[in-house]
């Protein structure tokens, strides 16, 4: 399990389900399943670059100790 | 001889998760880092004051060598010094620029980050590749590169003067690698262009792709790519993570023109509509994808107690809407980005709606239901030649004139419609 865990690349694993999530919505939003604003949706693409930043300054700050 | 050497504000080498300095900080004023990190995030909340101060810190504040030491030259790298004055010129309100450097992004309105959040991205972007090639950088030299040099130069030099003024070594022309420096700064920069310019070319393709009905398509290759990194990770290689950007170049316009519903199947091009009976006005209205909408009222017949509805739908442009100024307008006008202006009316920004419901008098009505994805709506008593010159752009002073005679026009509007 720990061995797991250390072989585990934070960054790629929550950019990927950040980019999964957004891809989701695109997906819902053209299909018209659902109906964001335009500001919902800029503030979620906002977030998701977001969360990939962190992911990745966490994943350095982890693999540089 | 013995004296503490003064504590100085330095950059955490330890305890950083982008360039250090909250970590510094918190060193400094002795408090826990994720507080400095949480004032941050919440200062940047206010119209990203925290991103500019952050940058800028980033910059005057020299990184600690690991002894509480300033490490290196103590010179800023020119990645930070360029991120700080790309994201202060990109931050600051248009009003310190005038109407011509950010006039395309100029979409202030009430919502301060709706004006800004484009840009707000792409600093964030910029920081996020500043801090991909900087972690680059280190990995091959192994350590840090300001101690080394530092720890050459005390071995070479015997005189305290050394260990007074020791960065001054590290700019000498004895320095072996500054010309290597420069040079890679420069293919750093040519590629980062190659690379801007290529993924604008993406960009473009996926909003295009989206706004003509195949955004299922751009969606489906955005989720595969987030399911190949997230797969990707368990083999514990980074070797996946450069699928991040393109992943993201293809996201964020594909989901900002989805989100706006914008849709390029009503035509490109100018059109010019001057009905002169209310038959001639057709019941599904107009509508255009891409150009320069014009719908000229003012040649109809109007008579007290009329009603006529009129619906336009504009995908990218300008739509200028023309009307007698006895005519009493009930509007609802919508622009997912943009501008609307509606007899005296105006909203701005992302989501921007004039939703005007007049009293009801015996005075001619229309009641108009206009859209627009991208671009401008403007519904005045003047003539579409009036409104439409010089009002293509998108800069800070494209509604002045009109903003000067609002107050005028909505009182005029509000006496019409009681008559």
């Amino acid at each position: 399990m720990s061995e797991m865990s250390e072989r585990l690349d934070l960054t790629s694993l929550v950019a990927g389900l950040a980019i999964a999530v957004i891809g989701a919505l695109i997906l819902l939003q053209v299909e018209d399943t659902i109906d964001l604003a335009t500001g919902w949706m800029l503030s979620a693409l906002a977030a998701a670059c977001g969360v990939v930043l962190l992911a990745s300054g966490l994943g350095a700050r982890r693999g540089g100790a | 001889m013995n004296d503490q050497p003064r504590k100085r504000l330095l950059r955490s080498r330890d305890d950083r998760v982008l360039a250090g300095v909250a970590g510094g900080i918190a060193n400094y004023l002795d408090v826990d880092p994720t507080l400095v990190r949480i004032a941050f995030v919440a200062a940047t909340l206010f119209g990203g004051l925290g991103i500019v101060a952050y940058l800028v810190l980033a910059i005057v504040t020299p990184n600690d060598d690991g002894t509480g030491a300033p490490a290196g030259d103590g010179r800023p790298s020119p990645w930070l010094v360029v991120l700080a004055v790309l994201a202060v010129l990109i931050l600051l309100p248009g009003p310190f620029f005038g109407p011509f450097l950010l006039a395309p992004f100029h979409w202030g309105g009430g919502w301060w980050w709706g004006g800004s959040l484009w840009l707000i991205l792409l600093a964030g972007g910029a920081v996020w590749l500043f801090l991909t090639l900087r972690g680059r950088d280190r990995e091959p030299s192994g350590g840090e590169p300001g101690t080394t040099r530092e720890t050459a130069a005390v071995a070479d030099e015997t005189t305290a003067a050394t260990f007074e003024q020791p960065t001054r070594r590290l700019e000498g022309p004895e320095s072996p690698d500054r010309g290597h420096r420069v040079l890679r700064a420069i293919a750093i920069v040519v590629l980062v262009c190659a690379a801007a310019i290529a993924a604008l070319c993406v960009a473009a393709i996926a909003a295009w792709a989206t706004a003509t009905g195949h955004g299922a398509i751009v969606a489906g290759v955005v989720i595969a790519i987030g399911a190949v990194l997230a797969v990707g990770a368990f083999t514990g290689e980074a070797r996946w993570r450069w699928l991040i950007a393109p992943a993201l170049v293809l996201a964020l316009p594909a989901g900002a023109v989805a989100a706006g519903d914008v849709r390029f199947d009503g035509g490109i091009g100018e059109r010019d509509y001057r009905p002169t009976s209310a038959s001639q006005v057709p019941e599904d209205g107009y509508s255009l994808g891409i150009g320069h909408l014009v719908v000229d009222l003012r040649g109809l017949p109007w008579h007290r107690d009329q009603l006529l509805e009129l619906e336009t739908d504009m995908g990218l442009g300008q739509t200028v809407i023309s009307v007698p100024s006895e005519l009493c307008v009930q509007a609802n006008a919508t622009a997912s980005a943009g501008d609307v202006f509606v007899r005296g009316q105006r909203s701005s920004g992302v989501d921007a709606e004039v939703d005007e419901n007049p009293p009801h008098g015996r005075a001619p009505r229309l009641v108009l239901d206009s859209e627009t994805d991208a671009g401008q709506i403007v519904v005045s008593d003047r003539p579409p030649e009036e409104l439409s010159e010089e009002r293509h752009g998108f800069g800070p002073r494209r509604f002045d004139d009109l903003d000067e005679g609002a107050d005028e026009e909505r009182a005029e509007a509000a006496r019409t419609c009681s008559r």
